[in-house]
């Protein structure tokens, strides 16, 4: 761990112990590590856990892997959404050798939901038109295509788990080379590349029409998506916990991929695909926002949860998360401490830290 | 309008920030401009619109060497955006866009349904316009950066990292939208980056420089399938150049 992220992450302890772990009034923490799926899975605990009367703090984007289990386990979150993989292959990989996750967990004073429905897992991916063209519908089928450029993203091609392991498991003829990940699907679509590796819930799948080669001798783990938690929330907030259950296998693979093009190619906010999404079903017993929005708000800004249930366009947290509020405008620059009390006005205010 | 690059060398001090190169910008086509900080990528740019005067070589406009212009006249076919927006503080929105209009005594009304057509074009908020550049978001300062560079419709855009100090989201999208304008206008463009996934998004023509030189020029895809050399293949595993890797979005 960097010096940086290890300050990061005695920071959020300090405020974790500051308010008191077993403290049922305390916000309940949910948080996201940096990257698009894992904003909107916890976008989605949020909006479940705000259908609860337990006051609900969202951190998302909160850092990596390794900063959000450990702020998991020190206090400072509550749940976050993770993979079965990553927890297998990288950060318990040492403990889980002839024991189960749950036991793993359970010794850090962890628990986990069951899948939430979707394997975002590597996988090997053509253009759907080249691949019917080729007869290729599974990894075994490259074997006879030796012509054929492969590319993967740079921890592919490092990892064990990765090219050289893939290469190994499937006698590959071809050579592959590192190309950056956006970049490869564009050199996919562009036809300068044949084969790219891809994460099975990734939006670029459907949005450039790419088959997914299956993978017919098992080599790639299975990422299952799961929501770890601490083992003392279901004491503190066994509502939240029910809340949140409610995900379990109820997104799979297609319905997260819709969710993440919402997200990442149409630019509709991370926040909001889990809203709108018509196979939402899970949500549906969410307040109405307006309401939600209209409630009295604490001293000082709102929190990063109010901001989301007001479906208002917050401002950088970075910049703002303290400071005072004033009116966008030239005219009007009135400070208050209190952010304004509801959706509309939400629209109009932006902040500055003074 | 063609611009033409013949063996244009530009020193500063001892270093030659370009170095030799031959370029063709087409017209009508985007061409980018791609390479790691220091690589005489905006040295370029400054060659083409006068900023700058070259050491030796031959810079060419419709097949008339530079000099031979009127370069104020020739400035005014070039629209020109800078990294950071360039815009007058004391100046609103509207007020930085219709600049020129103003001081070619433009009729207001002719200026008004122009600034409607570029906030139309560019997707900037109507009710945006009267705030004031420390008011705009940085996505909005570079769309009215990108307005007042085409105000006068001119035949070539330039822009220099015109996404480089933006946040993730705002950049993708205004990414985006560029894609559109560019597709729109059917201008020569000429855009400077030093990220290859910007370069790929927009570009019809994607010239990669090193130290003062080309090192390969092509559509992105043939960059992509026939790397020039090692420094080509870095590149593109980065996404970002050798220099200034980009974590990619992964799960983690």
């Amino acid at each position: 761990m960097t010096a940086a992220r290890a300050g990061a992450l005695a920071l959020l302890v300090a405020a974790g112990a500051c308010r008191g772990k077993n403290d049922p009034g305390r916000a309940v923490v949910v948080a996201s590590k940096g990257f698009t799926e894992g904003v909107i899975l916890g976008q989605m605990v949020v909006e479940l856990a705000a259908s609860t009367p337990a006051n609900v703090e969202y951190k998302a984007q909160l850092g990596g892997t390794e900063v959000v289990f450990h702020a998991l386990e020190a206090g400072a979150v509550d749940v976050y959404p993770e993979y079965t993989g990553t927890l297998t292959q990288e950060i318990l990989r040492k403990e889980v050798a002839g024991r189960s996750l749950e036991e793993v967990l359970a010794d850090r004073g962890l628990r986990r939901t069951r899948g939430l429905g979707l394997d975002n897992s590597y996988a090997l991916a053509m253009k759907e038109a080249r691949a019917a063209a080729l007869g290729i519908d599974k990894i075994s089928d490259l074997v006879a295509h030796p012509e054929l450029r492969l590319v993967f993203s740079n921890e592919v091609m490092s990892r064990a788990d990765g090219w050289p392991g893939l290469h190994a498991r499937y006698a590959l003829p071809q050579e592959a080379r590192g190309m950056d990940h956006d970049l490869a699907y564009r050199a996919l679509a562009s036809d300068g590349v044949d084969v790219m590796d891809v994460y099975t819930t990734d939006a670029e799948i459907r949005a450039y029409g790419l088959r997914v080669l299956k993978d017919d001798r098992q080599f790639f783990t299975r990422y299952d998506a799961i929501l770890v938690y601490r083992a003392d929330l279901e004491a503190r907030r066994p509502d939240v916990v029910a809340s949140f259950k409610r995900l379990e296998g109820r997104i799979d693979n297609a319905t997260m991929i819709g969710l993440n093009a919402r997200a990442k190619l149409d630019h509709v906010s991370a926040r909001w695909p889990a809203i709108s999404s018509p196979r939402r079903s899970a949500l549906r017993a969410a307040p109405d926002r307006a309401s939600a929005c209209s409630r009295p708000s604490p001293a000082g800004p709102p929190s990063t949860a109010r901001w989301s249930a007001c479906r208002c366009s917050p401002p950088s947290p970075s910049r703002c998360r303290s400071g005072s509020w004033r009116r966008a405008g030239r005219a009007s620059a009135a400070s208050s401490s209190a952010p304004p009390a509801s959706c509309r006005p939400f629209r109009r205010w932006r902040c500055w830290c003074s | 309008m063609e611009l033409r690059l013949s063996k244009v060398i530009k020193r500063y001090g001892a270093g030659a920030a370009v170095d030799g190169i031959d370029l063709t910008f087409a017209s009508g086509k985007t061409t980018a401009l791609l390479g790691p900080s220091g690589c005489g990528k905006s040295t370029v740019l400054r060659l083409l619109v006068g900023l700058v005067a070259p050491d030796g070589g031959q810079i060419s406009v419709d097949g008339r060497p530079l000099p031979a212009h009127d370069i104020e006249a020739l400035r005014r076919r070039i629209g020109y955006v800078i990294q950071d927006g360039g815009l007058f503080p004391h100046l609103t929105a509207a007020e930085n866009v219709t600049l020129m209009a103003r001081h070619l005594r433009w009729d207001p009304a002719r200026a008004a349904k122009r600034l409607g057509e570029l906030a139309a074009l560019t997707r900037f908020p109507a009710d945006a316009l009267a705030r004031y550049p420390n008011e705009l978001s940085g996505g909005q300062v570079q769309r009215v950066a990108i307005m007042r560079a085409l105000l006068l419709d001119p035949e070539v855009l330039l822009l220099d990292e015109p996404l480089s100090a933006l946040d993730p989201l705002v950049r993708t999208e205004l990414r985006d939208d560029l894609r559109g304008i560019f597709r729109t206008l059917a201008k020569t463009v000429i855009i400077v980056t030093h990220d290859v996934g910007e370069a790929a998004h927009l570009a019809d023509v994607v010239v990669l420089m090193r130290a003062g030189r080309v090192v390969q020029q092509g559509p992105f895809a043939t960059l992509a399938a026939s790397p020039a050399d090692p420094f080509v293949t870095a590149f593109l595993a980065t996404g970002n150049g050798p220099s200034s890797p980009r974590p990619p979005e992964t799960r983690g």
